[in-house]
């Protein structure tokens, strides 16, 4: 098409202005696309991170129940439920879970903990964090008396695996209950919270010392991010009328959720900065090259060239620049986004510290890899080739709508 | 209105709105050419001859009075309207020649037949054709650039020619070239008028083009002053 071989070569023909533009953009893009698909990646890994060591994709619990507090707001029947589970989703991993707090003491100090964990050795291996961040002895293996606690808390008990120490808890009527364990595991997330505060001990033993038998404070399911919202809608109907409730991971984790939120809105700040760098970049050189060829529009009306022939010209100009620079971006984007996959990001050295970082108390302590996906490249790509078409059109609208022998006198 | 007539006027006035003057530049024309006609129009400078050529050929609008082109109506128009008139029945010759400077000559040619949407065999034939007959089928792929003042100056005749409109207006075609380009030039449009029945109509300061044409208008302060036909 002699049409868009013009538009071709009137690009060429201002090369340095048509470059400059064309890497702006593209470079910008490339960076958006990276940040974007970092960014997923990361928030992807906090929410699992939490999930994992906070509650599971679907929590269920006693209607009203609120976490630590309230011991005889507890699931009585968690067999049933867990048949239940298995019927609507054979795939999904469960766990059952007895919380409370309490605290611990050696003979060189103490500390309190938030949160207890009656866990279930067998299941809990497979859906927990913890194991895999043991530094010391072993994850909860079935013997009466074994604890798990973090390193913080060992290094203010003076713990190492073996060491005798003294566990006072209060049971479901309030009564002060105390009992000697041994230090089973040791384990270190690198977040300050959990590793002071919390501890993991067989399910039995504590529903024993709580005088709960068979009681638990929730059941957590497994399956992925994405599925979870469809389960919880499913369980729901299906609970009805047991005086349960079953929460998504959001509902569950409402402050992590927040701060996946503002996370997200970080993102709106960048898009903007990009919307900014497109329309300014475009504009500038569409405005520029109509108004340095409003007589060459002038002769080509004279031919017969249509106003809206000309719009077509124009705006297939900056649709070429906004391709190419889309190109050049996906193509640094990715290649970003790749080499950064294959060796991660430690937050340490994104915040600088050394000291353990945590957000809305999960440890964000593992590498951070990006998350490359199809969808990301194709919207953000659309967006920009939408606002460069956008950005063009009113200076081609100018030359479009003048009079001819106006653009032929210029 | 007669199927002869190519071009008719009727009381043309243009009125420049300039600041709070009003520069008069057409005080009220009545002009009509015959189809096949090769005609000129002269006048000092400042006569109003651009501005009525490009009120002929619907670059501009006429204050008041009538227009028409080849038995169309050309005020009321459209935008778009006005520019499938051009394409179809007129071609344009500037003092500047304004080819379009991206393109070569074969290309600036072709881009009118392209335009009307000629298929690409068809197109390819009649722009040798014609660069053939401006003599210029050696020069086809030279961008504008790359070409003498007289040689763009055919490319631009050719690329009037080619999609044989019924009208040509060309405003003061060889002011800007020597006389024996000039000449050449002259004598190629006149052969194209005879042998294409094209209607030419020419303004002009040149006293050859005067003498070729076989009509001349004469133009004084925006009225006509002498219509004389050899
Ligand atoms: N855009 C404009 N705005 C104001 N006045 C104009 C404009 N164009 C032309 N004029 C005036 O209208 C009159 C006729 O101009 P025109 O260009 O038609 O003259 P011309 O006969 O073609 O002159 P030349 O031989 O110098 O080309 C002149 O007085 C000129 O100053
Ligand atoms: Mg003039």
């Amino acid at each position: 098409m002699l049409l868009l071989k013009m538009a071709l070569r009137n690009l060429w023909r201002r090369k340095f202005r048509t470059i400059i533009t064309i890497t702006a953009i593209g470079v910008s893009y490339g960076l958006l696309i990276f940040f974007v698909q970092f960014q997923t990646g990361g928030k992807e890994q906090m929410a699992n991170t939490g999930i994992r060591m906070q509650a599971g994709h679907v929590v269920i619990q006693a209607s009203g129940y609120n976490l630590d507090k309230e011991l005889d707001q507890a699931i009585k029947d968690p067999g049933t439920v867990d048949r239940i589970i298995t019927e609507t989703d054979s795939a999904a991993k469960v766990a059952w879970r007895l919380y409370t707090t309490g605290s611990l003491r050696s003979s060189d100090g103490s500390v309190l903990l938030d949160r207890l964990v009656g866990a279930q050795p067998d299941r809990e291996r497979h859906v927990s964090d913890f194991p895999k961040k043991l530094i010391a002895g072993t994850f909860l293996s079935g013997k009466p008396d074994e604890i798990v606690i973090g390193a913080a808390a060992a290094k203010l008990l003076q713990a190492e695996v073996g060491t005798k120490l003294q566990l006072s808890v209060s049971d479901v009527n309030g009564g002060i209950v105390k009992v000697s364990l041994r230090v089973g595991g040791i384990y270190k997330t690198g977040g300050g919270t959990v590793d002071r505060g919390y501890a993991l001990v067989n399910l039995a033993r504590l529903q024993k010392l709580l005088r709960m038998p068979g009681e638990i404070s929730q059941i957590a399911i497994f399956t992925d991010l994405h599925s979870s919202r469809g389960l919880a809608q499913s369980l729901r109907e299906k609970l009805k009328g047991r005086g349960l409730e079953v929460l998504h991971w959001q509902e569950a984790l409402p402050t992590l959720y927040q701060v996946l939120l503002v996370d997200t809105a970080s993102m709106y700040i960048f898009l903007i900065i990009i919307f900014f760098i497109v329309a300014a970049g475009i504009l500038n050189s569409v405005l520029m090259s109509v108004l340095e060829r409003t007589r060459g529009f002038g002769v080509l009306k004279s031919l017969g060239m249509r106003p809206s022939e000309i719009l077509q010209l124009i705006l297939s100009e900056a649709f070429l620049m906004g391709l190419l620079a889309v190109i050049i971006g996906l193509a640094a984007g990715l290649t970003i986004s790749y080499i950064v996959s294959r060796y991660g990001i430690d937050p340490k050295d994104l915040a600088g510290g050394e000291q353990g970082m945590e957000a809305a108390g999960v440890p964000m302590t593992e590498k951070m890899y990006p998350k490359i996906t199809a969808w990301s490249c194709v919207w953000s790509s659309i967006f920009v080739m939408v606002l460069t078409l956008l950005s063009a059109l009113p200076p081609s609208l100018r030359a479009a709508k003048i009079l001819p022998v106006k653009a032929i006198r210029e | 209105m007669s199927e002869k007539n190519i071009i008719e006027l009727k009381n043309v006035v243009k009125t420049y709105e300039q600041g709070k003057i009003a520069v008069r530049a057409l005080r009220g024309i009545d002009l009509t050419i015959k189809k096949g006609e090769f005609a000129a129009i002269c006048g000092p400078s400042g006569s109003g001859k651009t501005t009525l050529l490009n009120i002929i050929g619907c670059l501009d609008d006429a204050t008041e009075g009538e227009v028409s082109v080849d038995g169309q109506r050309t005020g009321t128009l459209s935008k778009t309207a006005r520019a499938d008139l051009r394409l179809h029945k007129i071609g344009f010759v500037f003092q500047a020649y304004n080819l379009v400077p991206v393109l070569t000559a074969f290309e600036n040619v072709e881009l009118v037949l392209s335009l009307q949407g000629v298929p690409r065999g068809e197109r390819t034939k009649r722009v040798k054709e014609i660069l053939e007959e401006v003599g210029l089928i050696e020069l086809s792929s030279r961008r504008p650039a790359e070409m003498s003042g007289g040689q763009q100056q055919r490319v631009a005749v050719a690329r009037a020619v080619v999609a044989k409109p019924a009208l040509i207006l060309a405003d003061e075609p060889t002011a800007n070239l020597d006389s024996v380009t000039g000449k050449t030039l002259l004598e190629m449009m006149h052969r194209l008028n005879r042998e294409h029945q094209i209607t030419f109509l020419f303004s002009t300061h040149d006293q050859m083009v005067m003498e070729h044409s076989e009509r001349l208008i004469h133009i004084v302060d925006g009225s006509v002053a002498k219509d004389e036909r050899k």
